[in-house]
């Protein structure tokens, strides 16, 4: 039965140490695991709430996703992957690489879970078998840092978003040849200031509509606009539609629902919000603010829940994070 | 090269050479062994804790690791690992409370040794105690890049004047305005210089003499540095040592700095921009210790073979560190109360880590530095006698704040 993307409920929040900056429910749905500025992966049982700590990073765990086989994969800032197993009763390492001499700041699996990808600080992208963590290919360098990475449904592309200043770019390759089919500038993303020449904003991560038609650039509308998502068609290359929200701050990420909505999560000083839109709609379906930024956002598996994380403190510095439960009304 | 020679012979003697034929002679008698300094000033304010006071795995350690140095026990920052192995080479001031979490002010405090206004900053005072008759050179020079900061060129000379002003040099191009256009030949430049100063010494007939001859002085300097416009030219070097020094604009100008030192400025000062870093303060971090771990300690490496590191003190700051806390945009913002100074070269002990900060990085917890003590030790390791006073028209001025004293742990 199609859930009402307009009627969420917080079924329950669970408070951490530190600020959290990513998530993602296992294949199966019974773990929720959760990584922001610690080295701790945080995994919650869905069914009692039952919280565990899991060690293995060495640095702040930046990006995750679940991949085939049971298996979540976590990145974090200093190159490390690791892939837990998540069949048992709690997530077990099944193997840790070191993927990257930088860090990784995008991580996205294939749809049937068997491929991974990863990007760096440095913009090298590298792809990877999910079962092992074996390389199975590295793309030519990009001059800039990849910050949003995508593979298509098709299994025959790569989306890669850089942190080009002034210019953030979406660029869409072949796997097999390596060659770029398609490359989109997006400087309505950027946050460059003159005053300090620097690039504050950038495409914050990259997600796919569940057909592959569509990319979504997740960022800020400029130095201080607000949480953006520019949809661009991935045929053409053209703009599709921008989602912006009330909110001055950063789209942070973004997950599309079975029944055709998107959610994205967003974030300013000191507060945030997840909204839900439709892709051809310029206004939003719903939206509900939170008390710290919203950081990253996940749907469960069964399409009735979804998780978000949060940073949470006062003004500008947040010192614990929140890892919220909802669930949609049908 | 003959056989019997070092290397860092052969250099000195291919540089006396090649100055030689281009050098006025007046810029040549400038003494071999002359102190000088090198100011690689990080505008915006470098995190302390991403450099050299990490504090990995505590609650404002941020994400990167500590590794080990070449200083048994010492651990810097993980972006910054070729430094780490010449950490036996430097003294590091983990200690200084500057309170001044500001752009502006902390330029001006940290290089003029105080707060309160009108006195030189570092660089035109080093100019002025270090000044030697025949000098035709600039006392002072800046090098940057274009950039709308304009902050970074505040304060200056103070009281001192015009003269000790300094000059900028962005972009690695010399003063502009100063190249002789086309179709002027000597002849008709002579007349127009003799115009210029007619109309100076009417002025003055009539006018404050001091800040007349101080631009009058700025003028020549300009002109005298055209005179050596060679220095300038990069593409000399190597394109191995092009590439050492790295591409970016810090790299090209720390090898100018180089050759500006090697043809007897007393003091440059390199700006490399863009560490202040409110938002996504890690990867700013990783771009901007990558660019400067990389030149540092090449340039590091060239003066001390080529002799110069010996009468060279080279000092490595910004106007203030990074807050230890992180704010929601991944940033860190402006912190005055715990962060570091590094330095080499002249009058500096070697190996010396002094001052330590609290836990997380948030207070000085041992040996607290000012920036009056600071400018102390600068001014002691060049030699100069840091007590001293200004006797300028009529008035008396200390050299540095007398509240303030040298840091004794970190001298030769």
């Amino acid at each position: 039965m199609p859930v009402n993307p307009t009627k969420t409920k917080l079924i329950i929040e669970h408070k951490h140490e530190v600020p959290l900056m990513s998530c993602v429910f296992s294949p199966n749905g019974k773990h929720l695991l959760a990584g922001g500025r610690d080295a701790g992966v945080v995994c919650v049982e869905v069914a009692n709430g039952k919280k565990t700590m899991l060690t293995g990073h060495e640095s702040w765990v930046g990006d995750m996703a679940r991949a085939c086989d049971d298996l979540v994969l976590t990145s974090d800032y200093v190159g490390g992957v690791i892939a837990w197993e998540c069949s048992g009763e709690l997530p077990a390492l099944r193997w840790k690489i070191s993927a990257h001499p930088s860090t990784i700041r995008a991580l996205a699996v294939s749809a049937d879970g068997k491929t991974f990808v990863t990007g760096d600080r440095d913009g090298t992208v590298r792809l990877w078998q999910s079962s092992d963590g074996k390389m199975t290919r590295e793309f030519p360098k990009n001059e800039h840092p990849i910050y949003g990475l995508a593979l298509h449904p098709d299994g025959k592309r790569i989306i890669t978003a850089d942190r080009r200043p002034q210019k953030p770019t979406i660029q869409v390759w072949d796997i097999a040849s390596g060659k770029e089919l398609l490359k989109i500038e997006v400087p309505e993303l950027s946050g460059y200031r003159r005053v300090e020449d620097i690039e504050w904003g950038g495409i914050r991560s990259l997600t796919l509509s569940a057909d592959g038609s569509l990319i979504m650039a997740c960022g800020r509308a400029g130095y201080d606009g607000p949480a953006s998502m520019l949809l661009y068609d991935i045929a053409s290359g053209q703009l599709h539609r921008k989602l912006s929200s009330t909110l001055k701050g950063f789209c942070y990420s973004a997950r599309c629902h079975r029944d055709g909505f998107v959610m994205a999560a967003s974030g300013e000083i000191a507060k945030g919000e997840f909204r839900a839109w439709k892709t051809d709609q310029d206004k939003s379906l719903a939206d509900t603010a939170t008390a710290g930024p919203c950081t990253a956002l996940d749907i469960h598996p069964d399409s009735t829940r979804f998780a978000v994380t949060q940073a949470i403190g006062k003004s500008s510095y947040p010192e614990s994070g929140v890892l919220a439960f909802y669930e949609w009304q049908v | 090269m003959q056989p019997n020679l070092t290397r860092r012979q052969a250099i000195a003697r291919t540089l006396g050479l090649a100055g030689a034929a281009a050098m006025a002679p007046s810029a040549l008698a400038a003494s071999p062994h002359r102190k000088q300094l090198l100011v690689l000033f990080l505008s915006g304010g470098a995190s302390q804790l991403e450099t050299w006071d990490p504090k990995p795995g505590t609650k404002f350690g941020g994400p990167f690791r500590a590794i080990n140095t070449s200083l048994d026990g010492v651990r810097i920052g993980e972006l910054l690992p070729r430094t780490a192995k010449i950490m036996h080479k430097l003294a590091v001031v983990r200690s200084v409370n500057s309170n001044l979490p500001d752009h502006e002010k902390g330029h001006y405090a940290i290089q003029a040794g105080r707060l309160a206004p009108g006195y030189p900053v570092l660089g035109s005072a080093v100019a002025k105690l270090l000044e030697q008759p025949g000098d035709v050179l600039p006392g002072y020079i800046t090098l940057r890049r274009d950039g709308p900061k304009a902050y970074t060129d505040t304060g200056d000379a103070g009281f001192l004047g015009a003269k000790y002003e300094g000059v900028r040099v962005i972009n690695g191009l010399p003063p502009e305005n100063l190249i002789v256009p086309a179709g002027i030949n000597a002849a008709a430049l002579q007349t127009r210089d003799a115009a210029r100063r007619a109309a100076d010494e009417r002025f003055l007939r009539t006018h404050a003499k001091a800040p007349i001859n101080g631009y009058g002085t700025t003028f020549d300097q300009a002109r005298a540095l055209m005179q050596r416009r060679e220095i300038f030219d990069l593409k000399a070097e190597s394109p191995k040592d092009i590439e050492r020094y790295g591409r970016h604009d810090f790299g090209q100008n720390c090898m100018l700095a180089r050759r500006l030192l090697e043809a007897g400025v007393p003091c440059v000062r390199v700006v490399h921009f863009d560490w202040d870093a409110h938002q996504d303060n890690f990867y700013w971090h990783q771009m901007r210790c990558a660019e400067f771990d990389r030149t540092f300690v090449t340039l590091l490496d060239d003066l001390e073979q080529r002799g110069m590191l010996e009468h060279t003190l080279v000092v490595v700051t910004g106007e203030m560190g990074r807050t230890p806390q992180i704010n929601n945009f991944g940033g860190r913002d402006h912190w005055g109360r715990a962060w570091s100074v590094a330095m080499a070269g002249c009058g500096i002990k070697q190996g010396v880590v002094h001052g330590m900060t609290n836990e997380l990085g948030t207070e000085v917890k041992e040996d607290e530095v000012g920036i009056g003590d600071l400018f102390h030790t600068y001014l002691t390791a060049l030699g100069i006698d840091s007590s001293a006073n200004y006797h300028l028209n009529g008035q008396t001025n200390p050299v540095a704040d007398p509240a303030a004293r040298p840091i004794k742990a970190v001298l030769a």
